[in-house]
């Protein structure tokens, strides 16, 4: 895990604050607060913004290591309210629009 | 929400069905079963294959990492049909220079973001094959044509069946620098000493398989779909510099010419240890590297293998090399390392023990390891398998000091690559059509390795959980497992996990461990040193089994569909006893609990005195009947009721019995067994398995009733996550939504690293 001080967290949370962005009315700021490596493969990053009105659209950017890995799938799954939603961002596709049901 | 079920509402329901095809028999997916290859998945009464045998000589040049080598093929045509021509492969020609591979790979102009970018893809290699010769036995030139990485030989006669025919080929090519121009095989060049590392494959020309299901498999290699090879005996004489060290498939032929006295001794002790034994220490693999007395000259090490599909090698004066002996099936196999210092403290403390165990638990689950050595390389970065031999990463920092990640990726590399002696290297599946028969397969096999390592061992990939992510995934960007190799979305999950998973939920769920594990190893023996399909696996593990699995092969390897079933509904009964003592009286109390009117409350108190409680004569029948009263008629009907049930019937009436009615929904498509874990209100739990055949007629909703002594409390939905279930938030009720990653962190507050937790640990002990 990575030391919230070092220059490598830092450099991580700008990393991933350049290809995952996420539009409401204006630009969200994620703020890295953590990350967990799991000895099966996985890595999950932990951001927070501070409370934001999110409207009723979402315009999500997502091309983490596309850059590396062509074929490199990233996947979105917000909980909002009772509902569920899931947008796939591929090479082609990197930015994708969630729009919200209030209800 | 409780319902009353009154006796005469148990009306059956009656279920339409509609047009199905998630249970429909793969027959006409799967080829018609003839006399190679029986509807039962077993080898037929006439199955064939080919045998190519091969005399080579091969010579490492180390000062300019060239290759050169004359072979001698004799080729037995066990088919019964006349062979006009013979297909070879020349592997290495995917390095050269028209390589379709390099023309094929898809390409944007963002990726070329630097000149490092540029560099790279004008990188000029001048690789793959320089056929210098391709002759008769007798010195006369054969007629032969190159269609790029498959050479065709014409023969003047055709080969008729149970003919037999050897011809010469001489040829060079350039050995691949791996770590700039990557690959399967290649050298890695160590600056210090200035020293070579090889690790030699797809190296001399190699007949095509020619089956009974695809004629001559010669399907251009494009670089990722795997080999396709027959099985044949090889005699290979590997020349390389005098101080080299030479790890190869086979038996060493002449350990008196290659090996010193002291090596000899040193694997002769080994054959009978119980833990390694160094054959080369690190010290004298040092002295060796720094060539301080370079031994001038060449040395020749002679290799026999019998019944192998290929042949690689390995060699380095940097090399240190371990052995113990295994005994499996009442043989000693020797499980053996050979590693630069470079992969120390990790290769000498665990590779060759990861090789031993990896051969018995395969061994267990397939079929006995049948070959007489076993080996483990360390080349940096790669895993890559070969009979008897493989090449695999899982290197140290250069201080010596390695990460968990490090450490579990050695370990798994090599239980993987050591498992591929069984799969494909024995169990001999086509790899250039079908990667998952290979590396699904093993990659199963390695999930039960890996566990029997270490309790509790971190495995990537089998337990269905893990696949969860993948499969809920862009469907245009997802293949079916049945795609052809170059082909393939997401390689690694679509032909090492998924398939793994799918193998690992028959075992566990579908089919249960022993009927899992019997057709499994029929499997693999019914298919070893033969060449299997999918339709011989599809039919062999369920014609071993009784079990209907052409659902599962249906779903889980035809279609992208995923699991997610849902709970939708969960009605609750309870028998109506028809005593009117019993129901009146309950009817009442129901009313008394029951939620009250504010007003009805306020008045009560407000209200000092009504009318008719004032008036005595306001109440008539209606206002002065208590409808809870049981009067005698009540009894008798009661009676009469009674008379018409038999003593059983009237026993399960008054037996208080609880009756759920739970809906589910199948929203990712494929069908699955209910595993239903109901908890009581007593605290206790009972598992129910329902199998997958309920959604035969129902694909998308079903229903099921419930009954019970006692009440329930909760239930759940696959509740050992063994399913494969990408939706856990619609598996309960009461509804239960699974706590998100990010609330888990933040419940556990890992704002802090380890060594900043253990400074409060001693400050705290302070």
């Amino acid at each position: 895990m990575l030391s919230p001080n070092s220059k490598e967290f830092k450099a991580v949370e700008a990393y991933l604050n350049t290809h995952f962005k996420v539009w409401t009315k204006e630009l969200v700021q994620f703020k890295l607060i953590g990350s967990e490596v799991s000895l099966s493969g996985t890595t999950n990053f932990y951001l927070e913004s501070e409370v934001i009105d999110i409207g009723t659209e979402l315009r999500i950017t997502f091309d983490l290591l596309m850059n590396t890995y062509q074929q490199q799938q990233n996947k979105v799954t917000l909980k909002h309210r009772n509902n569920k939603y899931t947008e796939t961002f591929l090479y082609t596709e990197r930015t994708q629009i969630i729009t919200l049901e209030n209800k | 929400m409780k319902r009353i079920l009154l006796l005469a509402s148990l009306l059956p329901a009656l279920a339409f069905s509609q047009e199905q095809n998630k249970f429909a028999q793969l027959e006409q997916e799967l080829p018609t079963p003839n006399e190679y290859r029986n509807a039962a998945g077993a080898p037929g009464h006439n199955y064939f294959q080919q045998k190519a045998d091969y005399k080579i000589e091969v010579e490492i040049d180390d000062e300019t990492q060239k290759l050169t080598g004359k072979e001698t093929i004799t080729y037995t045509n066990n088919s019964p049909d006349r062979l006009e021509y013979l297909w070879i492969q020349l592997d290495q020609n995917v390095r050269a220079d028209d390589s379709d591979s390099k023309l094929i790979s898809v390409e944007r102009m963002e990726d070329f973001r630097s000149i490092g970018d540029l560099e790279k893809k004008m990188f000029y290699f001048d690789g793959g094959f320089k056929i210098e010769e391709v002759k008769t036995t007798s010195g006369k030139n054969l007629s032969y044509s190159i269609n790029k990485t498959m050479l065709r030989i014409d023969l003047v006669k055709p080969l008729a069946p149970n003919g037999v025919i050897s011809f010469n080929i001489k040829w060079w090519y350039n050995i691949n620098n791996r770590m700039k121009v990557g690959g399967r095989s290649g050298f890695e060049h160590f600056e210090e000493n200035d020293n070579y590392l090889y690790t030699i494959a797809q190296w001399f020309p190699r007949m095509c398989v020619y089956s009974d299901v695809e004629g001559w498999q010669n399907k251009q290699f494009l670089g990722r779909g795997e080999f396709a090879l027959p099985f044949g005996d090889y005699e290979v004489s590997i020349t390389v510099p005098a101080d080299h060290i030479v790890g190869s498939t086979g038996e060493l032929q002449n350990p008196n010419s290659v090996l010193s006295t002291t090596q000899r001794s040193r694997f002769k002790k080994a054959k009978n240890a119980d833990t390694p034994i160094l054959i080369v220490t690190q010290e004298e693999a040092e002295t060796a590297e720094k060539k301080e007395q370079e031994i001038k000259g060449k040395k020749t090490w002679i290799f026999k293998a019998k019944n192998v599909r290929d042949f690689a090698f390995a060699s380095s004066r940097k090399f240190m090399w371990d052995a113990q002996g295994v005994d499996i099936g009442g043989k000693k196999i020797m499980a053996m390392s050979y590693y630069p210092k470079e992969g120390n403290p990790l290769w000498e403390r665990y590779s060759t023990k990861l090789v031993a165990h990896t051969l018995k638990t395969y061994s267990k689950y397939t079929v006995d390891y049948p070959y007489p050595v076993a080996i483990s390389v360390h080349s940096k970065w790669i895993g890559m398998e070969y009979p008897m031999i493989c090449f695999n990463g899982g290197r140290p920092e250069a201080d010596g000091t390695y990460s968990k990640h490090t450490k579990y990726g050695m370990w798994g590399v090599i239980i993987h690559e050591v498992g591929h002696n069984f799969f494909p290297m024995i169990i001999n599946s086509d790899e250039r059509q079908w990667t998952w028969m290979d590396e699904g397969l093993n990659t199963f096999v390695q999930y039960l390795t890996e566990q029997e390592w270490e309790r509790g061992y971190p495995s990537r990939r089998g337990p269905a959980h893990l696949i969860t992510n993948y499969m809920r995934g862009d469907k245009d960007r997802i293949s079916p497992i049945m795609t052809n190799s170059e082909s393939i979305w997401q390689f690694g999950n679509n032909a090492y996990g998924k398939p793994a998973t799918a193998l690992n939920i028959l075992r566990e769920t579908i089919m249960g461990r022993e009927l899992f594990d019997h057709a499994f190893k029929i499997y693999c023996e019914r298919w070893k040193f033969k060449h299997p399909t999918p339709a011989d696996f599809f039919r062999t593990m369920e014609d071993a089994s009784a079990v209907d699995l052409d659902w599962f092969w249906r779903g889980w390897f035809y279609t992208t569909d995923h699991v997610d079933i849902s709970i939708d509904a969960v009605d609750w009964f309870e028998l109506n006893s028809g005593n009117p003592t019993i129901e009146k009286a309950k009817a009442k109390m129901e009313m008394e609990s029951s939620d009250e009117h504010i007003g009805v409350s306020r008045n009560k108190k407000s209200i000092k005195e009504t009318v008719n409680e004032r008036d005595g004569d306001i109440d008539d029948f209606y206002g002065k009947h208590d409808i809870y009263n049981v009067d005698a008629l009540d009894i008798q009907e009661y009676e009469d009721f009674k008379n018409t049930l038999a003593k059983a019937q009237l026993e399960l009436l008054n037996s208080g019995k609880q009756i759920y009615e739970v809906t589910f929904s199948n929203i990712g498509g494929l069908p699955m067994p209910l595993i239903l874990e109901f908890s009581f209100t007593d605290d206790t739990r009972e598992v129910i398995r329902i199998p997958a055949e309920i959604w035969r007629r129902h694909e998308q909703k079903v229903s099921k009733v419930f009954v019970f002594d006692k009440e329930v409390s909760s239930l759940r939905l696959d509740p050992f996550l063994e399913t494969a279930d990408t939706d856990l938030d619609n598996n309960s009720w009461p509804t239960k939504k699974q706590p998100s990653r990010y609330e888990l962190f933040k419940k556990k507050n890992l704002r802090e690293n380890p060594m900043q937790r253990d400074l409060r640990l001693k400050e705290l002990n302070n």
